[in-house]
Formats: C-alpha cells, structure tokens, sequence
C-alpha cells in the first residue's frame, strides 16, 4: 500500500513536469516566431527582422530594421548578452534567444508591413507605433513633384515586390548597388554568350583595373574609359543584364579571379589591334584570350 | 538610248546619296553615343565621389587631434576638388545645381583650413568637430539623392542627352525624371539609403607573383585532374578542356573546366604545377531557395577545410547573399590573424554543397615574413585615439597596406553614435594605417 503510494506521487511527479515543460514550450512558441535556427553576423532574413526589432524594442539596437545582420546589429546582440550575462558570442543561440524573447515584444504584422512599403520605422518600446513610421509617400512630395516620386515607387516596386517579398541589399563592402548595376551591364554587354566561368573572368578584368595604377580607381571610371570596352563604344552597355552577369559580377567582386590578374582581354576573331595580341597572354577562357 | 542612260545616272545617284545619308546617320549615332557616354562617366563619377567624401568625412570623425585627421581632410580636400570637377561635366548649365556645389565648396573650404593650412597639433574644438558633423550628415543626404537619380537613371534606360535635348528646347512638362530627379537632390530630399565602404577592392593582383615557390613536387596534367577531382570529391566529372597558363611567361599552373553530361553539371578550376594545390575552383550552379542557414554553412565549411588539411584558420566574415553565404577565413598565428592569407569558400544554402573555393591570397602570402611581437602595447595605443569612439574589440593583425607592405597592426573595431570603425595602427609606430567605416 505504502509503496504504491510512493509510486504513485512520483507518477504525479512526472506527469506535472511533463505538463509544465509542455505548458512552457507552447507559451515560448507563442511569444516567438523565431525559426530556432543559431543566427550569426551576416546572415540576412526574417530572424535577423526580428532580432533588430526585438534588440530595438529594448534600445539596445538603433539603426534601421531592415534584416541584414551588420556590425550595428552585432554590437547590440554583444552588449545585450553582456547585460544579462550571456556568452558574449554576437550570435543568437538558444540560451540569448530565450532570455531576448523574455525581454522584448515583437510585433511582425507591423515591422514586415512598414518594411514591405518602404517606410522609415522604428520599433522602440513605449513610444506609440504610428509616432514612429515615416511613410515613404510623405517624404517624396517634398521633392515637390508627384510624377517623379510615383515614378520611383514604381520602379523600386518592381524590385523590391518580387513574388510579395522585400529585398534585402546586401552588397559585397566597399561597392554600392549602382556600382554591381554598372558592372553587370558592362560585363553582360561585353560577353553574354561566354560561359559562367567567362563571365566572371570579364567582371575579374574590371576590378583588376580598378586596383591597378594605370587605370581609373573606381569603377564607373574604369568601364567608361575611353576605348576601354567595345560595348561602352557601341552603346551595348545599356542592353538590360540578366541574373547570371549579374552572379558573375558578385563573385569577382568577393575575390574569384579566373584570370589570375589579367588587365586586357580580347576576341581573338575580331581583335583588329597589332598591339593587344603582342601583351602576354595568361590564359583562354571561352572565346576570350586574357592577357598582362 | 538616252531614257536608259538617265536611269543608270538616276540610279547610281540614288545609291550615293544613300550610302552618304548612312554614313552620316552611322556617324552621327557614334557621336550620339560618345556623348551620352561622357555624361553617364561624368554622373557616375560624381557619385562615387560623393559617397567617398561622406565616407572620409565620417572617418575624420573618428579622429582626436589635427594632427592625425591630417591625412583624412586632405583626402576630403581632394575629393571636394574631384566631385567639383564632374559636376562641370554635366549637361546642366541651366540646372539649378547650387547646394551640392554649395556643399562642396563649404567642404573644401574647412578641410583646407584645419587639414592642410593649419599646422599645430592640438585637439579639435567643440564648434569644429559639431560643423565636421553636419558636414557629415550634409554628405550623406546629397549622396542618397545622387544615388536615387542614378538608380532611376539606371532602372528606366535613361539618357542624358534626352535631358540637353529638353532643356534646350524648353520643354519642362515632360516626364523627365533626370531633371526632376536632380531637383530632388537640390531639395535634399534624403530616402534611399546605403552605406558605402572604402575598402580597396583587392591587393594583391597587381604584384607580379607567381604559383613557383610552393610546397610539394611538380606535377603533370594528368595528376593534375585527379588532384582536382578528390579535392571537388566528385570522381564523375569529365576534362573539357585543360592547358597550362600563368603570368610573365611562366605557366605556372593547369586551369581547367570538367563537367559531367548525366546531371549537367559543370565547374571550372586552377591548379598549380608545383605541389598540385587547387587554387581556386568555382561550379556553375543557381541556389533558388534557403535551407541551410549561414550558421550552418559555417560549420560545413570548417570542416570542408579540415579534411582538406588547411588548418590554424578563423573566420573573419560572413556574409549571406541570394541563396549564398560567403566565408572569408584568414590565417590564425601565434593569437595574430594575418588578413594577407585568406581563403574564401561559398556555400549554397539550398543544400549546403560548397560550390566555391578560392585559396589565392592564402597561397601568396601564409609565408610571409613579418615580426609578430609589437613594441607597442595595446593600452598606449588605445589611448591615442579619440574619447568620442567606443572600442569594441582589439585584434593584433597583419595587413598589407596601400604600398603593399605587411605590417603588425592593432585591429580596433569600435562605435560612434551607430556607426562602426574598423581602425587600423601600426602596432611599433602608432602610425594610423587606415580608418574604415563599416556596413551597417
């Protein structure tokens, strides 16, 4: 009898935990939509949203909330950890998900929708949510010209809305979005029938002539120096590239060279000049010949 | 007789004159298309221009004494100059153009004046630093203009002829968006924004090196591929074309590219002849979707590098671009991360393969020579910097600087207001090697 009981209340034991820790984990999935993933600087996407919302909701984040995990993002994460004696790591693993969670609110429908129409926002606690959104329309008009601004709706539109779903810019450092836009152009003007690795080896050329003394030190002064590239000369340039240009234009610029430092190419079929096919020749790749 | 000659004469004259109306209309396009082509240069240099001001402008802030914003407000003076320059390129005599001169001048104007005539060292005053400072938001807001007329530009396929060709003929109701765009900057209207960085794009392609002083044997084509296959780990692939290249006449590596026709899949590649290391390979595929996170991909990748018996290194950067995450790691020695020896590796985050791989810069540079042991101590050097910075982090480094030498530096990552610096002091001179100001 006695040690039924004693077996019993153990049984009882059990069960409440089990129910508790059940209880717990559907209320932490409640307060969360985190996926539950470990997320580390220079990730980008809907857990990096909410985490600079949630680190802004608590004003350890001051930037914009626009889900690229950068170094304002990485020192809000570091001092918060630092603040509730976390493992200060800059990465949001489960013990600082928890503890952020518990923290903060997180309010998606409204960070996703001012993200989604473009607006400047901010997301700090205790201040009324409709004090703290800039619409984008609102800031335009005072460029005093209604087409224009609706104009350039449309346009970042077109970008940012593909398939119901914001961008995010995320650029290789030290080159802005009109830089990868110029280069694409020039690299899909210049050699849109070559193979990928092709492709990449054009983009490689251009940022080679960037870091070279003898040519411009920035890119637009590179491709549109005179008699430079053929697709500049012959207004190909502005043909619209496709992705894969623009792939092979962002490898080149994170480092792939598959010219191994070349600073001229050339058509063998086509090249006219005596002098190119007298500069030493590094490598063939497609139809082009890379050379020194 | 006479009727048939005529035609002939008729005929012939119809031939010439329109060879020669060809000729003058292919003419007249080549020139069409210079111009437009001068004005483009000449607009996307002034951004470029502007944004390194805003750039260097915010470096400067950084700063504690004159004495060592010297060379930044000389770079201030210069670009001032530079972007001055190209606005005068512009089709825009008629445009109202006057606050970004106007910012320019104002520019040139104090960073002449505290950069390059003043030459006593002392801390910058209250009132200074405070213009410095609304300089520095000034930048930001006719960059951010700039920037947004040259995505319109860019976007809607626009041309700068067509805005000479609207002033001239004084035809402002129509859709210009060059025109209203420029206005725009002149309202300062700021939205579109992106933070720029400064960071040379690469240091080490213009130097003439060679793959010759690696480790290992020579090897032959024929090792070469298998060398490449069981470092892709993929045995099914095909040569599609292999030949041997390299610099000033020493070829001095195989670049290759395989494929296998069953799954269509295909990877170019280099691999070096002395020692048979690949040096860089890269395959042709799109990642459409994320699975794997960036965290995941990291994992993958240290141990991509172990079984590859590349070791001591550190991750240093990763980035997630379109279903991709890159990976940047550098040489760990003796607790000093030698940034010259890096490796990158780019991970597709549908499935977690690697699809990319570049050793370069770290078999250039892991033997470099240079004393690891700093005179200086890490406090002293803190010290020097300005009390309006808030250090974050302290790294000993090697960097090659802009004269390509490799020199032991203090890496101090720090935060103003929210922006973050990447500093750069010459850990035995205290010299300031660079100033970065970083993404986001």
């Amino acid at each position: 009898m006695r040690k039924i009981g004693y077996i019993q209340r153990i049984g009882i034991a059990v069960t409440v935990i089990v129910l508790c820790t059940f209880i717990l984990n559907l209320q932490s999935n409640q307060a969360t939509a985190f996926s539950g993933q470990i997320v580390q600087k220079g990730s980008t996407g809907d857990d990096v949203i909410e985490l600079q919302a949630r680190l802004q909701y608590i004003s350890y984040y001051k930037g914009k909330i626009d889900g690229v995990f950068g170094w304002g993002t990485y020192w809000a994460l570091r001092n918060f950890q630092q603040k509730y004696g976390l493992k200060v790591d800059g990465q949001l693993g489960t013990m600082t998900r928890q503890k952020l969670v518990k923290a903060s609110k997180y309010d998606e429908s409204f960070v996703k929708r001012n993200i989604n129409a473009g607006n400047a926002f901010t997301y700090y606690g205790g201040v009324p949510l409709d004090q703290q959104v800039k619409k984008r329309a609102a800031n335009n008009s005072s460029g005093n010209n209604k087409n224009q601004s609706s104009n350039q709706n449309q346009s970042t539109g077109q970008k940012g809305n593909q398939g119901g779903k914001y961008t995010i810019d995320h650029l290789p450092s030290g080159y802005s979005k009109s830089d990868i836009n110029l280069m694409s152009n020039a690299v899909y003007g210049e050699s849109r029938g070559e193979p990928y690795v092709g492709q990449v080896a054009v983009a490689a050329v251009i940022v080679n002539r960037v870091s070279n003394s003898k040519f411009p030190n920035n890119v637009s002064g590179v491709i549109f120096q005179p008699g430079a590239f053929t697709a500049v000369a012959d207004g190909q340039i502005w043909l619209t590239p496709n992705e894969t240009a623009k792939r092979a234009v962002l490898d080149a610029l994170n480092g792939w060279d598959p010219t191994h430092g070349a600073i001229y190419y050339f058509n063998p079929e086509t090249a006219t000049s005596a002098w190119i096919w007298s500069r030493p020749q590094i490598a063939k790749i497609g139809r082009h010949i890379f050379c020194e | 007789m006479f009727r048939s000659i005529l035609i002939a004469i008729l005929a012939l004259s119809v031939i010439g004159f329109s060879y020669w109306g060809y000729e003058e209309h292919q003419e007249k396009n080549d020139i069409l298309i210079h111009a437009e082509n001068n004005y483009q240069q000449a607009f996307h240099e002034l951004a470029y221009y502007i944004d390194q001001l805003h750039n260097q402008i915010g470096s400067t802030l950084a700063m504690k004494t004159q004495d060592s914003m010297r060379p930044q407000l000389a770079d201030v003076w210069r670009l001032s100059t530079l972007a001055h320059g190209f606005i005068g390129e512009l089709p825009l005599t008629l445009m109202p153009f006057n606050k970004t001169n106007e910012f320019l001048a104002k520019v040139g104007e104090f960073s002449y004046e505290k950069g390059i005539k003043e030459t006593r060292d002392k801390e910058i005053s209250d009132s200074d630093y405070k213009k410095l400072q609304k300089l520095y938001s000034q930048s930001k807001e006719v960059e951010d203009g700039l920037r947004d007329v040259e995505n319109v530009v860019m976007t809607n396929h626009l041309r700068w002829m067509d805005v000479e060709l609207a002033l001239s003929s004084h035809k402002q109701k129509m859709d210009n968006q060059v025109i209203d765009g420029l206005k725009t900057v002149d309202a300062k209207s700021a939205d579109y924004t992106k933070s720029f960085e400064m960071t040379s794009p690469k240091n080490a392609v213009t130097q003439d090196k060679t793959f010759t002083n690696l480790s290992g044997p020579k090897i032959n084509q024929k090792e070469a591929i298998q060398r490449f296959k069981s470092f892709i780990d993929d045995q099914n692939m095909k040569v599609k074309n292999i030949e041997l290249t390299g610099r000033n006449g020493k070829k001095d590596s195989y670049t290759l590219s395989m494929e296998n026709k069953s799954n269509q899949k295909s990877v170019s590649g280099q691999v070096s002849k002395q020692g048979g290391h690949v040096i860089w390979f890269m395959k042709q595929r799109e990642a459409n979707y994320d699975k794997v996170t960036l965290y995941e991909a990291t994992q993958k990748a240290n141990k991509y590098l172990n079984k590859r018996k590349i070791n001591n290194m550190v991750l240093v950067q990763s980035d997630q671009y379109d279903h991709v995450g890159l990976l940047t790691y550098v040489l760990k020695k003796e607790n000093v991360r030698i940034y010259p020896a890096s490796i990158r590796i780019k991970v597709a985050l549908d499935t977690g393969e690697v699809i990319g791989f570049d050793q370069t810069d770290y078999l250039y540079n892991r033997k470099i020579h240079v004393n690891l042991k700093p005179k200086l101590k890490k406090q002293a050097v803190i010290d020097h910097l300005s009390n309006k910075i808030k250090v974050q982090e302290v790294h000993l480094v090697v960097f090659q600087n802009e004269q390509n030498q490799n020199v032991l530096c203090y890496e101090i990552l720090a935060t103003q207001d929210q922006h973050s610096y990447r500093i750069l002091i010459n850990a035995n001179t205290n010299d300031q090697e660079k100033v970065e100001l970083l993404n986001g």
